[in-house]
Parts: C-alpha cells; structure tokens; sequence
C-alpha cells in the first residue's frame, strides 16, 4: 500500500466526518427523514414517532420478560429439589 | 514439554467428566430456542406493521382509488378456523396431560386441517384480488398487502410442516410425557401464527 493511498483515505474521512457534522448541526430537520418519511404531514410524523417507540421499547420488554420467566423457573427448580 | 493452564483445565474436566452430577435444564433446550425464535419473529412483524402504518400514515386516501376493497367477512371466517385451531391444540395438550394419547392426536390432526383450511381460503382469496387487478406491483396498497399477509401466510406454512412433523411423534414416543415435551415448541410456534393474526387482520381489513 502507498502512501498517497492513506492520504486519500484520509481525506476521504476527513470529507464524511464534515458532512455529517455539517448536517448535523446546520439542519437537523433533514436528518428526522428516513427510507420511508415519503411525507411531511404530522401524522407521518406521529406514526414515525410512535413505531420508532415500538421498535425501541419492544424487544427490551420481551428480553426482560424471557429473563424473568428464566428467573422464575429457576427458583421453582430450587424450591422443588430443596 | 510444560503443559499449559489450558490443557491443565482439560484434562481436570475430562477427569471430572463422569463424576459430574448431571445438569437438568431449567427449560427444555427446545422450548428455549424457540422462545429466541419467536422474539426475532415479532421484531420482524413489528418491522413489516411499522412500515405500513408510516407508509398509510402519509397516503390521502386509503384504500388508493381503483383498488379492490378487501373481503373482510371471508377473512373473519378464516380467523376463526385459525382461533378454534389454537384451542384444538390447547385441547390436544389437555389430554395428554390426562395421559389420553389417542384424543390428543386427534385435536393434533384437527388443528392441522383447520391450519390447512386457512391457507387454502387465503390462496383462495389472492387468486380473487389478482383477477381484480390488485398486484404486488399495482400499487403500494397491493405491495403491503401481499408483503404483511404473504409473510403471514408463510409463517402458517412453515408451522403447518412442523406441526404435521410434530404428529410423528403420537405414533413414536411411548410416553405422554415425553410427546409433551417434544410437542411444545411447534405448538408455541403456532401459538404465534395465531396470535399474531388478530392484530394482522384488524390492521390490514379493519382499520
């Protein structure tokens, strides 16, 4: 590997980390869309908000519930063979 | 030549091997894996209801005009064969717990064709909707459609294999015990093909 290649690389990530910056701090309006924010109505907006709960909350409920019913059974083991 | 800590720890084990008490698992290793399964299962569900409801959300109009209205009445009779298919099931494990092998395999079988009726009304209904224009490429209306309750509908397949599958197991295992736990991932499995549809339906035709 040269060394123009790492300098290009550099460059290169020098240019993404000032875009993304760039967008970040000078509109951050632009960056809410996502692959399916077709529309800007409010209740796009709404449903966005609402399933991107969803999806967050979700999967942290079912891993603590699978935890719990784990925790569960095991105590019953114990209480069972004790 | 010096023996490492790792070939130490090793040969300890393999010393230890036998005198080892034996280890029950606190769930049957199948039940648990399932269990994983079916949480990737609703995290891809919720993924597929997300975008549909971003995707309406933002739509005028819902149906799109010149689309075809669902059929919400022949689908609710199908709901039904796929609910009284879980009680079939749950029927089916009441008896063997009652050690009565010969009725449980017959709610067995009867949740099976139930699950069958369901996929043939459904491919019923499609062939219906594709004559009347309603395509995976017709409009976004058709695309989520086929892609939510086609997927559906592949999860009822898929369970429905096991589930037959499963009904080796009547003829083979000696013991009601031991088909319990052999049945109870399939059965969890369709547990959730049924549970999820429910939500699929008033999502999809209801609302």
């Amino acid at each position: 590997m040269s060394k123009n290649w790492f300098g290009e690389l550099k460059n290169k990530t020098g240019i993404k980390v000032f875009t993304v910056l760039t967008f970040s701090t000078g509109f951050p309006s632009i960056l809410k869309a996502c692959a399916v924010c077709f529309s800007g109505t409010e209740e796009t907006l709404g449903a966005f908000y609402l399933t991107t709960l969803i999806l967050i909350i979700l999967p942290i409920a079912m891993i603590v519930g699978v935890v719990l019913w784990l925790y569960k059974k095991k105590l019953s083991s114990l209480n069972h063979s004790g | 030549m010096k023996w490492s800590l790792l070939q130490h720890l090793l040969v300890a084990g393999e010393v230890n091997l036998e005198n080892r008490p034996k280890r029950k698992p606190i769930v049957p290793s199948g039940v648990f894996g399932m269990v994983i399964f079916i949480i990737t299962e609703v995290m891809f569900f919720s993924g597929l209801v997300s975008a549909y409801l971003i995707i309406r959300a933002g739509l005028e109009e819902w149906p799109p005009w010149g689309q075809p209205r669902l059929p919400i009445e022949s689908t609710a009779f199908n709901t039904l064969l796929l609910i009284i298919s879980a009680f079939a099931v749950y029927q089916s494990r009441k008896f063997l717990k009652n050690n009565l092998i010969t009725k449980a395999s017959q709610f067995h079988l009867g949740a099976i064709l139930l699950g069958f009726c369901f996929l043939v009304l459904q491919g019923y209904e499609w062939v219906q909707l594709l004559q009347f224009g309603m395509t995976l490429s017709s409009s976004v209306y058709g695309a989520l459609f086929y892609l939510i309750i086609g997927a559906h509908g592949l999860h009822v397949f898929g369970a429905l294999v096991l589930m037959t599958y499963g009904f080796v197991h009547f003829k083979r295992e000696k013991t009601s015990e031991t088909i319990l736990t052999n049945l109870l991932p399939m059965q969890i499995l369709w547990y959730f093909v049924v549970g999820i549809w429910p939500l699929l339906y008033t999502l999809v035709y209801l609302i």
